[in-house]
């Protein structure tokens, strides 16, 4: 190893190959600048001492105009941060294989982060298309903005769903077989509302609102209750569709408001059973007073030989229920029900009508048809 | 100021304009959100700064995004503008070094209770992994704790300001 | 903000409605029974509707999180997930996940500080845990009972200590009941603060802290407290519990000593402390300790089993050894208490005596008998491993459980055995098991062994690249070794994915530091084939060596005296080579301005030198430059290089080069040119 050790010139790059430039001529691009080294002198043979008030370094400003016009070369300084930059690793994304699981990737809602989605996706205006590139993804603000759904890609979903139909029970086959079911069996449909929030209050007054809808047909009221629950339900009622809406927001819980509305149904029929004779729209036979005496009467008949009753084939010592088993009293009870109750608001009370009760009434005691004045005695004594 | 506010953070969508006199003085109106062009071309725009204001919702997203606008969550609406703004210039003061021009584009979002700040962070100057971390740490817990909700944050780092830099005027 | 709209027919509700209505009309006696009868009303709805499935109200979230499996290429979910802020290496995953804990530290400090600063009240229901209290200050805070039991609820064990000694100093009056928690606390903590491994908050720490142990303190609070309190069989057994745990010679002494009181005084000892003696004591006590059990007749427990296995690995004589703990797992087993994996990792630690042997490399020089033990252990393992794979579910039954899963793969990585490491990795990641490692410390640990073991038995580079893209940076860092072994296998088949992370991961993890490292770095990037790449692997290729020599050179250019510790001096050959590498992918003019500065005085011995001078720069390599230069018809490079030869070699190998200029260019002068190879 031949090496050369304290010469006097200190070497600075390539003498051989500066030499060899000499020799030829490829030196001539690079001439630099000879500067004279000769020193002036005066008369007395002093040197010119300038007098430099000037700093010997460059200024900033001459630095800068140079840097800008690219004259010098700006020393690029050791930054002390390198062994952090050094373990910036590269995008992910590069590294994900194409088959794998995106679900796992991104499985939650997320802003949109270019590192870890490996799509070449570009967003932005641009308005002359042809003069511009498009947008990279990296550091691209309008990507981040956007709410995106990579979390609800068609394979989350199914893994999802899969999930969640373990909780989940079958559907009633008869009401896919046959939707219009719905109406029939299952008449009550309750509407209510929950309320989710952004921000740190998770309670609202508008979850406690309860809306019942009744299919009126199905509850099976006859006209009189039916007419009863319109008259109440007033402007709840719709025609069009029989439908019955009440809207509870009386009560806090929607517990409490369920409740009530199911009360409110059951209440009008409760009220029903205290209903008593006396406020019936129609008198009935049946527990009447007259139904009683009537009874009362014809068992004596049936025991008086004298009159010639036809129920007397029901034997001696008949019940109550025997007789009134027997058509020719349920024929009239009949005439007894439509005398008391459709006269004067059907038909009008006539001569006949009366004519034909009494007849009716003769008939059943087995007595003979009598003139005009018997028969008027013996139906004014006979009606209760 | 009004003005102002609305170009950094809580853009309301412009639904009715009806026709009325301007009271404001006539600069106060015009120069929002606008930069002007300097001589050697030093000023770095991103496209959020580069598109005017009246492209709201047409060129460009919005920076937040909540719920309160609609008609039924009138309560919280000043709420949710207060958190925010508070939200902005906290990242903005807590992070000068790392802030991205000015440090305007933040962007907020909320899903359910949890509130995300996402956006982008620069490490031209210096690149200190524990530093950055710890602020993480810190922001995310005296966010939370303030505002008494989750807040998470998603930003993004980038290495320069150049990476994000639609033009220079 | 969304709604929610529910349709509920409610069925049983038509049936009360219709039997009303039932009742209102008809009046001569329908019935109200729920099975509806009489007429049109009252008929059970013909629509099948299965009662709903009962859930808890976490169940649909936690099936939907099941349905998530993981990310290979994710970091932590704990770390920012941005390709400038993933750790690389175990040491940068500690320094983050700490930075990161203390930051919230920090906030939460001040939050406990200053509450009033913190009073935003919109959240309903009111959340507490954005509402941190302080601890109380035990000088400070009321000496009252309520306080002292609050503390002892908290553990704050040398707070309550404070607080009753103070209690105790203004002679106040403490409730047995009081005193007896408070020397339950004292007593299993040894008066210390809890350990980091048990901390609830502060998970960070509780990862990396590591507590020292600590004897058992005589006289201390635990043993005042024993001497006020009654003397029952419960705290005297948890008394000798304690000083077991926290063992030294003396304590274990005392222990076996208060046991012998305990019997004589017909007060039948707890299980704990017999489990105390039996671990601790040496052999006289525990057998002695064992017989006692029998006598007073306390079943044993699974942690009498588990002391009764480290008892007898402290045996001196290998065979006898084996034998006792295969008797004990086997009694075990046929009395039906199955073993935990506590006590097959006290099995497998026991079997081989020489631990530190286990820490080193895979194969380095076992002795005969240490390789027998080895085949002994791993025919264990296979049983082991067997047995648990057939069960249902791995529970955690102590905290020194998961220890299992790294001593078995350590076993499993010395012998070389990749099946059965194999086996493990998926026992370990099956759902069954419940048992995890703490992540980052022995998680890392094992996941390494596993994959070094991996990268050692397998053949096929691209399996190989599969796995350790599996595996790093998420579960394993990256390591010095780790690298070095890829890159062996990298050398042997040059596959360029593959190179490209592992030199990659060597420089995020600071392997460029390393002299020897980056020497093979360049080599192997100097022996890619650039013409067998693709156009983007070109790219990517020359990126790469623009990288790693831009980072060496500016690693050399640390040259002010505040930065001067972080300076890494180039060797010649290092900067023959980056030259060499930048030459081939077309960066000549760069390439040459580095080898000028091998030939420059002030870079190897001026103030601010950047090139060590030591060394000698590669020959090979600076050949190849020159044939190169001459082949271009460049004489000033192929006079560069011709000076560094001179330099460096001897005069016979110069003479052919010079005669080669010389047939190059005619016109110059041969004598110049044979006197500068003279110097």
């Amino acid at each position: 190893m031949n090496r050369i050790r304290g010469v006097l010139s200190v070497r600075n790059g390539s003498s051989l190959a500066e030499k060899l430039r000499e020799a030829t001529g490829e030196g001539v691009r690079r001439k630099a600048v000879e500067r004279t080294n000769a020193v002036e002198t005066d008369a007395s043979g002093e040197p010119f001492r300038e007098a430099w008030l000037m700093p010997k370094r460059k200024l900033r400003g001459q630095l800068q105009i140079e840097q800008a016009t690219g004259r010098t070369v700006v020393e690029q300084k050791s930054r002390m941060d390198i062994h952090e930059r050094l373990a910036v690793r590269r995008p992910r994304a590069e590294e994900m294989s194409a088959d794998q699981d995106w679900t796992n990737v991104w499985p939650a809602a997320r802003s949109f982060n270019a590192s870890v989605v490996p799509l070449p996706i570009r967003m932005s205006y641009r308005r002359h298309p042809d003069k511009r590139a498009p947008f990279k993804k990296y550091g691209n603000l309008e990507l981040v903005k956007i709410p995106n759904f990579l979390h609800l890609t068609p394979a989350a979903i199914e893994k999802h769903c899969l999930v969640i139909k373990k909780f989940m029970t079958p559907y009633p086959p008869e009401l896919l077989a046959d939707p219009s079911l719905a109406d029939k069996e299952l008449p009550i449909k309750v509407t209510c509302s929950s309320y989710v929030h952004q921000g740190t209050n998770i309670r609202d007054m508008r979850s406690r609102v309860i809306t019942m809808r009744v299919n009126v047909d199905a509850l099976n009221l006859d006209g009189r209750a039916k007419e009863k629950l319109l008259r109440l339900a007033g402007r709840r009622y719709d025609e069009v569709n029989n439908l019955l809406t009440i809207v509870t927001d009386r009560c806090h819980t929607r517990k409490q408001n369920l409740d009530y509305a199911y009360y409110l149904l059951t209440k009008i029929e409760k009220w029903e059973e205290l209903k008593l004779r006396q406020d019936d729209v129609k008198v009935y036979f049946s527990g009447s007073q007259g139904e009683k005496q009537l009874v009362n009467l014809l068992a004596k008949t049936i025991n008086n030989p004298a009159l010639k009753t036809p129920l007397k084939d029901l034997g001696d010592k008949p019940t109550a229920e025997q007789i009134l088993q027997h058509e020719k009293v349920k024929d009239f009870a009949e005439t007894w029900y439509k005398y008391r109750n459709t006269m004067e608001l059907v038909e009008p009370e006539t001569e006949d009508v009366t004519r034909e009760y009494g007849r009716k009434m003769r008939e059943l005691l087995g007595l003979a048809k009598k003139s005009a004045h018997t028969t008027q005695q013996q139906s004014s004594s006979s009606s209760s | 100021m009004l003005g102002q506010v609305l170009a950094r953070g809580g853009r309301l969508p412009c639904v009715d304009c009806a026709r009325a006199i301007a009271t404001s003085s006539a600069d106060m109106v015009n120069r929002a959100a606008k930069y002007r062009s300097t001589r050697d071309r030093s000023q770095l725009l991103t496209y959020d700064m580069a598109m005017r204001p009246h492209h709201i919702g047409v060129k460009k997203a919005w920076l937040t995004w909540h719920s309160q606008n609609l008609e039924e969550f009138r309560q919280q609406q000043p709420v949710t503008l207060t958190q925010d703004e508070i939200v902005r210039r906290f990242i903005r003061g807590f992070f000068p070094q790392h802030v991205v021009v000015h440090g305007n584009e933040v962007v907020i979002k909320r899903r359910g209770n949890v509130l995300f700040v996402s956006g982008f962070l620069q490490y031209s100057k210096r690149l200190d992994h524990r530093r950055i971390y710890w602020m993480f740490g810190f922001v995310e817990e005296f966010l939370s704790l303030v505002l008494k909700q989750p807040v998470k944050l998603e930003l993004a780092f980038v290495e320069t300001e150049d990476d994000v830099a639609y033009n220079y005027i | 903000m969304l709604r929610l709209r529910h349709c509920l027919p409610g069925p049983s509700a038509i049936r009360v409605l219709s039997s009303a209505v039932a009742s209102g009309s008809d009046k001569a006696g329908a019935e109200t029974s729920e099975g509806g009868s009489s007429q049109q009303g009252g008929r059970l709805p013909r629509v099948t509707i299965q009662p709903a499935i009962k859930r808890n109200p976490t169940d649909l979230l936690q099936a939907l999180s099941d349905t998530v499996g993981v990310d290979p290429t994710a970091p932590h979910f704990a770390f920012i997930d941005d390709p400038a802020m993933i750790p690389s290496t175990a040491a940068a995953k500690r320094h983050y996940y700490m930075a990161k804990e203390l930051g919230k530290r920090a906030a939460r400090q001040l939050a406990e500080e200053w509450p009033t600063l913190f009073m935003f009240d919109r959240d309903y229901p009111r959340l507490s845990a954005f509402r941190p209290e302080q601890q109380p200050d035990p000088l400070q805070v009321d000496p009252t009972e309520e306080n002292l039991l609050k503390m002892v609820e908290q553990r704050e064990v040398k707070d309550a200590v404070m607080l009753y000694e103070r209690m105790r100093s203004e002679n106040k009056d403490v409730s047995d009941s009081a005193q007896l928690a408070l020397f339950k606390l004292v007593a299993y903590y040894n008066g210390e603060n809890v350990p980091f491994a048990e901390w609830e908050e502060w998970h960070g720490l509780r990862n990396y802290g590591e507590s020292k142990y600590n004897e058992w303190t005589n006289a201390g609070i635990a043993d005042l407290l024993y001497e006020t309190l009654p003397k029952t069989a419960e705290t005297t057994s948890i008394l000798v519990a304690g000083m077991c745990k926290f063992a030294s010679a003396e304590s274990v002494q005392r222990a076996e000593n208060l046991i012998k009181e305990m019997l004589e005084k017909n007060q039948v000892p707890h299980v704990e402390a017999f489990n105390g003696l039996i671990a601790k004591g040496d052999h006289g006590q525990w057998t002695w300790a064992l017989a006692q059990m029998k006598n007073v007749k306390v079943k044993p427990n699974i942690g009498t089993w588990n002391a009764l296995l480290s008892a007898n690995t402290k045996l001196q004589s290998n065979s006898e050894r084996k034998s006792h703990l295969a008797k004990l797992l086997n009694e075990m087993i046929a009395l039906g208490v199955e073993p935990s994996l506590t006590s097959y990792n006290i099995v497998l630690e026991g079997i081989i005596d020489t631990r530190e042997q286990v820490a080193g490399g895979t194969h380095g020089g076992m002795t005969r008998e240490e390789q027998d033990q080895l085949e002994d252990a791993l025919s264990w393992m296979v049983e082991i491993v067997s047995r648990l794979e057939s069960l249902p579910q791995l529970t955690i039954q102590s905290p020194e459980c998961n220890h299992f899963f790294l001593t078995a793969m350590v076993y499993a990585s010395r012998a070389s055995n990749l099946p059965l490491a194999e086996r493990l990795v998926a026992l370990y990641e099956s759902e069954k098991n419940l048992v995890k490692m703490p992540a980052f410390t022995v998680e890392n640990q094992f996941y390494t062994r596993y994959l070094r073991l991996y990268i050692e038995r397998t053949h096929s580079i691209n399996d190989i690249e599969e796995k350790y893209k599996e595996l790093v940076p998420r579960l394993v860092g990256v390591t010095k070794t780790l690298t070095r072994e890829m890159c062996e296998k990298v050398r042997n088949a040059p596959k360029w994915s593959c190179i490209r992370r592992v030199i990659e991961d060597g420089i995020n993890s600071r392997a460029m530091t390393d002299h020897k490292q980056s020497s093979i770095f360049r080599k192997i990037l100097l022996d890619v084939s650039f013409l067998n790449l693709s156009i983007s692997e070109r790219e990517e290729y020359k990126n790469l060596v623009k990288k790693l020599v831009g980072a060496w050179v500016e690693l050399s250019r640390f040259t002010e005296e505040n930065t001067k510790r972080l300076q890494i001096k180039m060797f010649p050959a290092t900067v023959s080579e980056c030259a060499l590498m930048l030459h081939r992918i077309g960066e000549s003019d760069r390439a040459y301005e580095m080898l000028e500065t091998l030939l420059d005085e002030e870079a190897k011995y001026g103030e601010t030198a950047t090139i060590t001078d030591q060394g000698t720069p590669n020959y090979q390599s600076i050949n190849e430059m020159f044939q190169d230069a001459l082949r271009e018809s460049n004489a000033s490079r192929a006079a560069i290089c011709l000076e560094i030869l001179a330099l460096n070699t001897s005069r016979n190998k110069l003479e052919p080069l010079a005669a080669q200029i010389i047939e190059r260019y005619e016109f110059i002068s041969s004598k110049n040119i044979k006197s500068f190879c003279i110097l």
